[in-house]
């Protein structure tokens, strides 16, 4: 998978698509309820810390963006000093090329992945399968996914739009699965059939959330285990990290995790968070012999000391996608990108650019929930808008609109076009309406107007102007005055 | 430009081009912090964090115990003794090679266990049958070199008296955690590792409770590929 | 208290009663209201569009017709188009210093309706009365990025007669979003209709809000529920300046 998925179809279709599917539909509204209500205890407990937190990881990530170069490079020298061996990818094409170099060197051919943006987004699973390399996803969710042959809903919990009754089906099909349809039963099966693939996969490759400049660390964060299992069994390991993850000591990650599981799961703390220095040391019987790891630009660098430069201080929890009005209604999927809802409307066109997104950037209220939410302050909604002025200031807009977008800043620009607008209006909406207050469905028909009536009413103009009304009010109040005088 | 093959000035420079630098700095200075963050364990007394760490803990579903240095064997044992839903009658036990567990006799009274049919003790001469004693053991017993009471979370590093698996394969993970080693938040362990100047280990793992999900409709499952229970026994 | 007095334009175009009723608030509240005649619309439409050079006329205006040495207070009587001149002007006139300068006195002497009530002239209690159950939508920009949350709820809490029904999720979108709501309308049209549940949830029989724009797509949006049958009860939508003007 690249970042953009099921661009075939228009931004209106997939959302279409979206609200048919009901139990998607619920899943996600029941998954934002429970992360809302998890997180906002959270939240709450912590008092003035919390905006203290976020404050101080602002700061932080932006010392960090602000001197990228630096730190890429201390981090690669640091991650180098503890045994790892650096692959250096600009592009994801650079990534992928790395990666079946490795594979080729060890002549290997099987592999478990822990989940990874960054291999998504590069399409990793689609070449190493063209290249007959077996990997097998090990997060539940994305094992699903991957034995469903489907895409995920949501960066944190990927595969709710599947309900039990789907997913037993699917491992009874694929996996010779036998029991019943009750959550632990499925997952207690998938214990044992991936413990399996663990023990004999000769290469894991994992995702870092984070990467410690200072000691060339790099981190990872799961509930399951299977990030660690990943990371302790395969002999070689390959690890995927964005230069956008970097923090530039341990004091600093300590500050992210603080805020990372609370954002993302409305949990204190995740069940595992490794901090991984280099391969197994000395004497010692698990973790890998060779630790690969692949520094991934693929676009980043271009977001830094731009007007997206905030972006990069994004650490994917995924609160942003769980407070959105919208996200709410129209999934992971209605986007078409692998980084969806607010973060990914502001990542996604800074990644690709703007020809291929449709109008994706406009599926959004701005009405600056994630904003509120994001544990880093990033101004989200702000930066979505950013994208559209850049759309229209590069014409990449749809043309029809442009037209009347003029018309309206005429309108809006001049009281005597305005006050000719408002004479015809009120008699033209009088009619639509046939006499009553609003116009109803039945004026659906009329382009633009259309887009508000074919769900709502809208209320017809007035045939007075509260500016009249002023003005003879306060003629009325001076002749009072000069009646009294 | 082909592919492959990229030297570390291929990705830096594109990015020090982006922010109008001439070349990568030699050092740059981490500024004077403008935001401290309070936390929750601000100003609490040590014994309140151990309190605060057992409480934590149990939220999250983890047994705790506590016990004195003398009696870490028997409380073990105890522990042991219970048992594990859905298990067989004798059970299989590997430790961490760590000098405490010998001086409180913990590998003696454990093979002395009825219930125990084997005990690892991990062995770096041993290779891989550590792995394989770990894949079928029921019990997994490490000494951690910390506890964290904010989050209950135990930190564990990796050596090669103790590997990854122990902690991670079994069934249940014991950890063992010094009452004096509990500190209020993750910033205290992390600095204490700055301030120490060493070279980390090739893991430290902070472990908060048994391996989870909630990946089929939110629904949470304990035990996914690590522990399906976590036990810590706090020793004062 | 001289105040300039802000309508926007939606009360001008559709809802000329909200306008009176908040004008009558602030006179019997001691105010003396002016309102410049230049004026027409924040003009916010166009650069949550993404057309800002469509929308420096309008902006210039705006600007023009308030910033003046005779207003030093003015009113606005809905929160989203005053952040627009507070906040959205200084991105919209970056590179033109005498508007960015005129645009930054500007933010001193905006205030909110409800926030001027209570935080200037400092009443709680405006003496109005209001037999009914009445809800309250937390209209987004007036409550996220302006910040002003307690006012409107201190004078509904004053309301003699008034009973006050807060709905879940207040704060939530009701998927106006300007222009939003017209390019996107399946996606607003499912956030409004779930903003009307949580409405028609509370059993209240008014909804009122300090927005304009939101109540009159919350509004459209319940009269299509009442004529297609998923509301089987009338609800009123109220701007909070018609209930602080009553004396029901």
């Amino acid at each position: 998978m690249a970042i953009l998925y099921n661009t075939e179809a228009t931004l209106a279709e997939r959302v279409e698509e979206c609200l048919e599917d009901d139990f998607k539909h619920n899943a996600i509204k029941n998954a934002q309820e429970a992360f809302y209500v998890s997180r906002g205890k959270l939240v709450e407990e912590m008092g003035d810390g919390w905006q203290q937190l976020r404050m101080h990881a602002m700061e932080v990530r932006n010392h960090v963006t602000e001197n990228l170069d630096y730190y890429v490079k201390q981090f690669a020298e640091n991650a180098e000093a503890n045994g790892c061996i650096m692959h250096y990818a600009p592009t994801g094409d650079d990534a992928l090329w790395e990666v079946l170099d490795i594979f080729e060197k060890h002549g290997a051919a099987y592999a478990v992945k822990s989940k990874s943006m960054m291999t998504e987004e590069v399409g990793l699973n689609e070449i190493l399968e063209e290249t007959g390399i077996k990997i097998v996803e090990t997060d539940c969710a994305e094992n699903i996914l991957q034995t469903a042959e489907s895409k995920p809903s949501h960066i944190v919990v990927p595969a709710l739009h599947f309900n039990r009754d789907a997913i037993a089906d699917i491992y009874r099909e694929k996996r010779g699965y036998t029991g019943s349809n009750v959550p632990e039963e499925i997952t207690h099966f998938l214990r044992k059939i991936l413990r399996h693939e663990f023990m004999e996969a000769e290469v894991g490759i994992r995702g870092c959330n984070f990467a410690v400049a200072s000691t060339g660390s790099v981190t990872l964060v799961t509930n399951e285990g299977n990030g660690r299992m990943v990371d302790s069994f395969p002999k070689v390991q390959i690890v995927f990290v964005g230069i956008d993850r970097i923090v530039p000591d341990l004091e600093s990650l300590d500050t992210m995790m603080a805020l990372l599981p609370r954002s993302a799961v409305g949990a204190k703390m995740t069940a595992y968070f490794s901090l991984d220095s280099g391969p197994r040391g000395a004497g010692e019987i698990d973790g890998p012999e060779e630790v690969h790891i692949i520094f991934m630009d693929n676009g980043r660098h271009e977001l830094a000391n731009s007007e997206f430069s905030d972006m990069l201080r994004c650490m994917r929890c995924g609160a942003c996608l769980n407070i959105c009005p919208v996200y709410r209604h129209i999934t992971g999927h209605g986007y078409g990108s692998i980084y969806p809802g607010p973060m990914g409307l502001v990542l996604t066109p800074g990644l690709v650019g703007y020809d291929d997104i449709d109008n994706m950037v406009f599926a959004c209220s701005l009405c600056g929930a994630c904003t509120e939410h994001c544990p880093v302050s990033i101004p989200i909604h702000d930066l979505v808008r950013q994208h559209r002025i850049n759309m229209v200031d590069e014409h990449k807009n749809h043309a029809i609109e442009v037209p009347i977008f003029k018309a309206l800043g005429l309108f809006w620009s001049s009281r005597p076009v305005y006050m000719a607008g408002m004479t015809l209006g009120p008699p033209i909406m009088k009619a639509l309406a046939h006499g009553g207050q609003a116009l109803d469905a039945s004026s659906a028909w009329i382009p633009v107007v259309k887009g508000w009536t074919s769900t709502r009413d809208f209320d017809v103009l007035s045939s007075t102007r509260f500016r009249t009304w002023f003005k003879a009010h306060k003629e009325a109040q001076a002749d009072e005055k000069g009646g009294e005088q | 430009m082909a592919l492959g093959n990229k030297t570390l000035n291929d990705l830096v420079s594109p990015i020090s081009a982006q922010l109008g630098n001439a070349r990568v700095a030699d050092k740059v200075d981490m500024p004077e912090w403008e935001f401290k963050a309070q936390r929750v364990t601000d100003g609490l007394s040590h014994e309140q964090l151990v309190d605060m760490f057992q409480a934590e803990a149990e939220k999250v579903r983890v047994k705790v115990s506590r016990c004195s240095a003398a009696d870490l064997a028997t409380c073990i044992g105890d522990i042991v003794r219970e048992g594990v839903p859905g298990t067989g009658e004798e059970c299989e036990v590997v430790c961490a090679n760590d000098e405490r567990f010998e001086q409180a006799g913990l590998y003696d009274a454990l093979k002395r266990r009825k219930l125990v049919s084997k005990v690892t003790v991990w062995d770096p001469e041993a290779g891989d049958a550590n792995v394989d004693a770990a894949l079928v053991a029921t019990y997994g017993i490490t000494y951690t070199t910390g506890g964290i009471a904010e989050t209950a979370t135990v930190v564990q590093p990796t050596s090669a008296n103790c590997g990854r698996a122990i902690s991670l394969l079994p069934l249940v993970h014991i950890a063992v955690v010094d009452a004096s080693s509990i500190v209020a938040t993750m910033h205290d362990v992390m600095k204490g590792f700055e301030e120490s100047g060493e070279k980390l280990p090739s893991q430290v793992c902070f472990i908060s409770g048994p391996s989870a999900t909630a990946d089929i409709e939110l629904v949470r499952v304990e035990g996914v590929h690590g522990p399906m229970y976590v036990h810590y026994v706090i020793v004062e | 208290m001289k105040v300039a007095f802000f309508p926007g334009c939606m009360v001008d175009m559709i809802y000329p009663e909200v306008g009176i009723a908040a004008v009558n608030v602030l006179e019997r509240l001691g105010c003396e209201v002016e309102m410049p005649e230049e004026q027409v619309c924040c003009a916010q439409g166009l650069i949550n569009s993404g057309y800002t050079k469509e929308m420096i006329p309008a902006a210039k205006m705006i600007v023009d017709a308030y910033e003046t040495s005779e207003y030093q207070t003015i009113v606005s009587l809905t929160g989203s188009c005053m952040n627009a001149i507070v906040n959205d002007y200084p991105v919209l006139f970056k590179d033109d210093p005498e508007y960015l300068r005129r645009t930054a006195l500007l933010k001193d002497r905006f205030f909110e309706f409800t926030d001027f009530i209570v935080n200037v002239l400092g009443k709680e209690d405006v003496g109005a009365s209001f037999h009914d159950t009445v809800t309250y939508h937390k209209s987004c920009h007036m409550t996220r990025l302006l910040g002003i949350k307690e006012p409107p709820l201190k004078l509904l809490e004053n309301v003699n007669g008034l009973e006050y029904i807060e709905m879940a999720h207040a704060d939530r979108c009701c998927g106006f979003g300007g222009t939003f709501s017209f390019k996107q309308p399946v996606i607003a049209g499912e956030i409004v209709y779930e903003k009307c549940q949580t409405i028609i949830d509370t059993g209240a029989n008014v909804i009122c809000g300090a927005d304009v724009p939101c109540l009159l797509n919350i509004k459209g949006a319940l009269g299509r529920m009442r004529s297609d049958g998923r509301l089987d009860r009338d609800i009123r939508v109220m701007h909070i300046a018609q209930i602080l003007d009553s004396k029901e």
